[in-house]
């Protein structure tokens, strides 16, 4: 896959996501030890590694919440030449456990995503409210708009999360952990509606996830993180492996062919 | 045996179907803020030793308006205890009670916790103590300086900034493992630190003691329009702000993270709004003294019943918070009549239960 080589041909249009020797210390800890990546425009890559590998950092520092000199280029524009609205008008993010404010409505909170595109005094359009009450329909939420946040089920809010994302109107999606909060149907029913709206928006995305099964069936190329540095960059085939995964989670796994990519199963380790 | 039908609120009936609306002020609801302003001027005025009858209160309020002429039958001693001694002192009500609700909304939404509030976070306490290090070092220097009236909201403002970020600093000296109810403490502990040495300098001042303590216990009863004056450009100020970045809180409910995504500035927003919400609390302490709970009762009334955006809250709780605050006035100066209770004693009545309710309701957010 040419988006994995470093070097591009000249004319070919700036990967959404570009990082070179991206490092992050946070406290004098590094975080991040020098990750290189590109992310080409349309692709799912999903990011995964053991807790305290740094994904979610990796995920912050794209996002532009973290200072990064020029290591983070967005379509080939270092992040840090973006004015804050600008960057908010290219990445969205949808974070791991977003606070839900109490007593907010599905339309007020999905509006927050207009936020990039309303004068910083000012109040929302029209235009606004027609992204928002698309989108509402788009993920059948139009029946929601005015229920509390708090009052929905976790697939629900899920959705209204990937909502308010989606109104923000960026074509870059970072999703930190979208169904660590759900349960098996619901993981797949998120993941089915990004992946379709992927291909109906033009959306890249770059997600972390801890189920690896699951991460491998919707990801076109997977990236293994551990310990802030790139461990494996491939298609699912060519990271889930016994080897990779025994080596780097020290987990007791065996790895199985399932039709749409390989399939991890957890096996107790047999007793000596 | 009936089966009562359930009334489904997810059905829209045929025909009924409006396109919803975000958050927003309701036009029913900035009239209803408007009239309880007027109300309680009218009440304020109209409510005291000597009663006079609303309805030529209310006409004699109209001929302070510019090109308006009406007889109310009023005496001229009568004309001048509305213009000269009640309109002020209800109109100083409305201010202060305005400014300190607005202030407790603004607090509530930067610092994402239900229970901040002027007093809570010590904010009020730094300007007390600031007041009266002013008030005691006047008298001290042979009354020069405690005849300028300027000073005193300035050194409230210095005094309230210092406060709240004594508040901030030690509230998140626990790291990750902060909680609103950590801010909350820390609030507490810094007011009474900050009390402890007012209460160490009025002992060192004897001489000024009646003076500060006049001041402290709530200056409602001797407003005159000097201190409108005083208020009103400190009012104005920190109304505008506060209520321009009222969308911006509603963002900043979403945290800090996705308020930065969203393309905001958390931080700035931030010390712009604390700022802002100080000025207002040193500008109200500046000229009534310490009058508590108003930042608190106002604001989560206005939640409950109006909605719980920012851009609901923050411009009722200015209209509702001045209203609540005239009209506590009126209590304070006929329940006891002949004699007055400091209008702080009042609010603190009403203020405690109702923060024990806030705190039921608030259990959620702080564990």
């Amino acid at each position: 896959m040419s988006a994995s080589s470093p070097v591009s041909p000249p004319d070919a249009p700036a990967p959404a996501v570009d990082l070179r020797d991206l490092r992050i210390s946070l406290d004098g800890t590094p975080i991040l030890a020098g990750i290189d990546l590109t992310v080409a425009t349309g692709e799912w890559v999903t990011v995964i590694g053991p807790n305290g590998a740094g994904k979610s950092t990796l995920l912050r520092a794209v996002g532009g919440l973290l200072p990064t000199t020029d290591a983070v280029r967005l379509f080939g524009t270092p992040i840090g030449e973006l004015r804050r609205r600008e960057r908010a008008r290219v990445v969205a993010t949808v974070a791991q456990s977003p606070v839900v404010p109490p007593g907010m409505a599905v339309l007020d909170y999905v509006l927050l995503g207009r936020t990039p595109y309303i004068p910083p005094l000012g109040r929302e359009s029209a235009a606004d409210l027609a992204v928002v009450h698309e989108v509402l329909d788009r993920l059948d939420l139009a029946g929601f708009h005015a229920r509390e946040l708090a009052t929905l089920s976790g697939g629900e809010r899920q959705r209204v999360f990937l909502a308010r994302a989606l109104a923000q109107g960026a074509t870059l999606l970072l999703l930190d952990e979208p169904t660590s909060a759900l349960d098996i149907g619901h993981q797949q029913e998120v993941l089915e509606l990004v992946d379709q709206l992927r291909r109906t928006h033009g959306l890249t995305v770059l997600a972390t996830m801890h189920d690896l099964s699951i991460a491998g069936e919707y990801a076109d190329r997977m990236v293994l993180l551990a310990a802030g540095r790139v461990a494996a960059v491939g298609t699912p085939r060519e990271v889930l492996t016994d080897r990779l995964l025994a080596e780097h989670y020290r987990a007791s796994i065996r790895v199985v062919d399932g039709e749409h990519g390989p399939l991890v199963v957890p096996v107790r380790p047999r007793r000596q | 045996m009936h089966d009562v039908p359930k009334r489904d609120r997810s059905v829209v009936p045929a025909g009924a179907y409006i396109t919803p609306r975000p958050a927003g002020l309701r036009k029913r609801w900035l009239a209803a803020g408007v009239l309880a302003v007027l109300v309680a001027l009218v009440a304020g005025v109209s409510l005291g030793p000597i009663s006079l009858p609303p309805g030529s209160v209310a006409i004699e309020l109209l001929n302070l308006l510019p090109g308006v002429r009406l007889d109310s039958g009023l005496t001229e001693r009568e004309i001048a205890i509305v213009t000269e001694l009640r309109l002020p002192r209800a109109v100083l009500g409305l201010l202060v009670g305005g400014l300190l609700a607005l202030a407790g909304g603004a607090y509530q939404g930067v610092f994402r916790n239900p229970l901040a509030d002027p007093y809570l976070l010590g904010v009020a306490a730094g300007a007390g103590l600031a007041v009266t290090v002013v008030l005691t070092l006047g008298v001290g220097a042979g009354g020069a300086l405690s005849g300028l009236p300027a000073t005193i909201p300035l050194a409230a403002f210095v005094g309230s900034l210092g406060a709240v970020a004594m508040t901030y600093l030690l509230g998140s000296a626990g790291g990750r493992s902060r909680s609103p109810a950590t801010l909350i403490l820390a609030g507490v502990a810094v007011s009474a630190f900050l009390s402890a040495g007012q209460t160490y300098l009025l002992q060192r001042n004897a001489d000024s003691i009646q003076q500060v303590y006049s001041w402290l216990l709530g200056r409602l009863a001797t407003a005159g329009w000097q201190d409108v004056r005083l208020v009103l450009p400190y009012f104005l100020l920190t109304s505008l702000v506060i209520l321009l970045h009222r969308r911006e809180l509603d963002v900043l409910s979403v945290g800090d993270d996705e308020a930065a995504s969203l393309g905001l500035h958390p931080q700035r927003s931030r010390y712009l709004l604390i700022a802002a919400a100080s000025l207002g609390t040193a500008a109200a302490v500046s000229a009534s003294g310490l009058i508590g709970f108003v930042g608190i009762i106002v604001p989560h009334t206005v939640r409950m019943l109006a909605g719980a955006s920012y851009r609901v809250i923050l411009p009722l709780s200015l209209l509702f918070g001045g209203a609540f605050l005239a009209l506590t006035d009126v209590v304070a100066r006929i329940a006891a009549a002949p004699q007055e209770i400091p209008i702080g004693v009042v609010t603190a009545l009403l203020g405690g239960p109702f923060f024990v309710v806030v705190l039921r309701s608030a259990r959620r957010v702080l564990t």
